[in-house]
């Protein structure tokens, strides 16, 4: 599966951060996800940059993990976030 | 016509017809704006306004015995509409400033009073910027204990316990939390609980003599317990908040009552899906609160409580509770 290379985060999507962690809540389903450390780093990033590329160059420099790993971890998050309704694949 | 003011929520009421229910108080001053409440009782003959031409954005999972819902709502730019299928309805202006309450003549006005108290008030207050939670709330050491739960969880029932083991009620059904320099306090509602006849069983025995809040309607046996007078008293006054204890009925019950602490993202998803006006009109509304109630968790102890499925150990479970409250006010 490769990384898409641009998404959105939903606008029916609201977020706050609590100790560190996000707690997001999609209006339309009025469902909860929370987010780990890794999880809220990479949110934050997404709310500044819709492209993939640029998040995962930033998370090279900030998290000590080899770039296969990360690509292959973020791959199955962005996945994870179309799936619950969360963001969403803009076209090329 | 006639004007009434009350004091409820931490709101003033302007009333057109007399609410026994509630503390009458003294036209607010200026700056200081009461909620508009007018009553119109109607006759059969007399249709009611239709819906706005548009989708619900409530719909009430509750359904008559046909599935229809028992409560539907909409809104357009300017009002609410809470209409419900034994013809109540409830016009709401967005502002927060006024409601209307018009009902069928066969439906008895202690039940339109007691859809007012509850989810009604629960949206002005909501479209006010005040938090109301789902929630009763008594008061120990001169502190405020709230109890949160969804429909149905017994909240009620256990300020009742508590009462009768000492503690005075400062509300039930809404707790109104407002803050003043990350110091919470609770409002106080109005001086009665409303049960279940098989609650005020449980805690009165069989002669309780709790009367009917709607004697004239059949479907709804809730009853009131009077408060402020003798040992069954009623706080007039807000109170500092110092914990929220959330009821959590997840299957299966446990064989002993668990009072523990809840991570503050767990809390902030329990005190965010048990508010008042669970919709989504305003996204901008929805964001301020959960920013509200992450600062609420900074200064304030949530728990969940897992009581058994036996309502015999009410007494117990209610101990369990202020005993763990009043530990965490002696660390003051």
């Amino acid at each position: 599966m490769s990384i898409p290379s641009n998404i959105t985060i939903s606008q029916d999507v609201i977020f706050q951060e609590i100790d560190g962690e996000l707690v997001l809540l999609d209006l339309q389903s009025e469902r909860y996800f929370g987010l780990n450390e890794v999880g809220t780093r990479m949110w934050h990033l997404l709310t500044e940059n819709s492209h993939t590329e640029i998040i995962l160059t930033q998370l090279l420099v900030e998290f000590d993990v080899d770039e296969t790993t990360l690509r292959q971890d973020v791959t199955h998050w962005i996945s994870e976030l179309v799936k619950a309704g969360l963001v969403t694949v803009n076209k090329e | 016509m006639n004007s009434y003011y009350y004091t409820v929520y931490g709101l003033i009421l302007c009333s057109n017809r007399l609410l026994p229910e509630l503390i009458l108080t003294q036209p607010p001053s200026a700056g200081n704006d009461p909620v508009i409440v007018s009553f119109e009782e109607r006759s059969r003959n007399i249709p009611l306004p239709p819906p706005p031409n548009q989708s619900p954005y409530y719909v009430s999972p509750n359904k008559d015995t046909e599935g229809r819902p028992l409560v539907k709502a909409w809104c357009d730019d300017n009002y609410l509409f809470v209409f419900y299928l034994n013809g109540c309805h409830f016009v709401i202006s967005r502002t927060g400033d006024t409601i209307k309450c018009i009902w069928p003549s066969k439906i008895d006005f202690g039940y339109v009073i007691a859809q007012l108290l509850g989810p009604i008030l629960g949206s002005i207050l909501q479209l006010r910027g005040i938090l109301a939670l789902h929630a009763s709330a008594v008061v120990v050491r001169g502190r405020a204990l709230v109890i949160l739960g969804s429909h149905g969880s017994g909240k009620s029932t256990l300020a009742a316990e508590m009462n009768r083991q000492g503690c005075s009620v400062l509300s039930d059904d809404i707790a109104a939390l407002t803050e003043y320099d990350n110091i919470w306090m609770v409002h106080p509602g109005y001086p009665r609980l409303r049960l279940w006849p098989t609650s005020a069983e449980a805690i009165y025995g069989p002669e309780h003599g709790l009367r009917r809040i709607a004697p004239g309607y059949d479907r709804w046996d809730k009853r009131y317990l009077d408060l402020g007078e003798g040992k069954r008293t009623f706080e007039t006054q807000a109170q500092l908040l110092r914990a929220v204890y959330v009821l959590d009925w997840r299957d299966p019950p446990p064989d002993v009552i668990q009072v523990k602490p809840l991570l503050k993202r767990e809390a902030l998803v329990w005190l965010d899906a048990l508010c008042y006006s669970q919709s989504n009109y305003d996204r901008r509304k929805r964001a301020q609160r959960l920013s509200n109630l992450e600062r609420l968790l900074n200064s304030v102890q949530v728990r969940t409580v897992r009581p058994t499925a036996d309502l015999a150990t009410l007494p117990e479970l209610s101990s369990a509770i202020l005993n763990d409250f009043e530990d965490a006010v002696s660390r003051e």
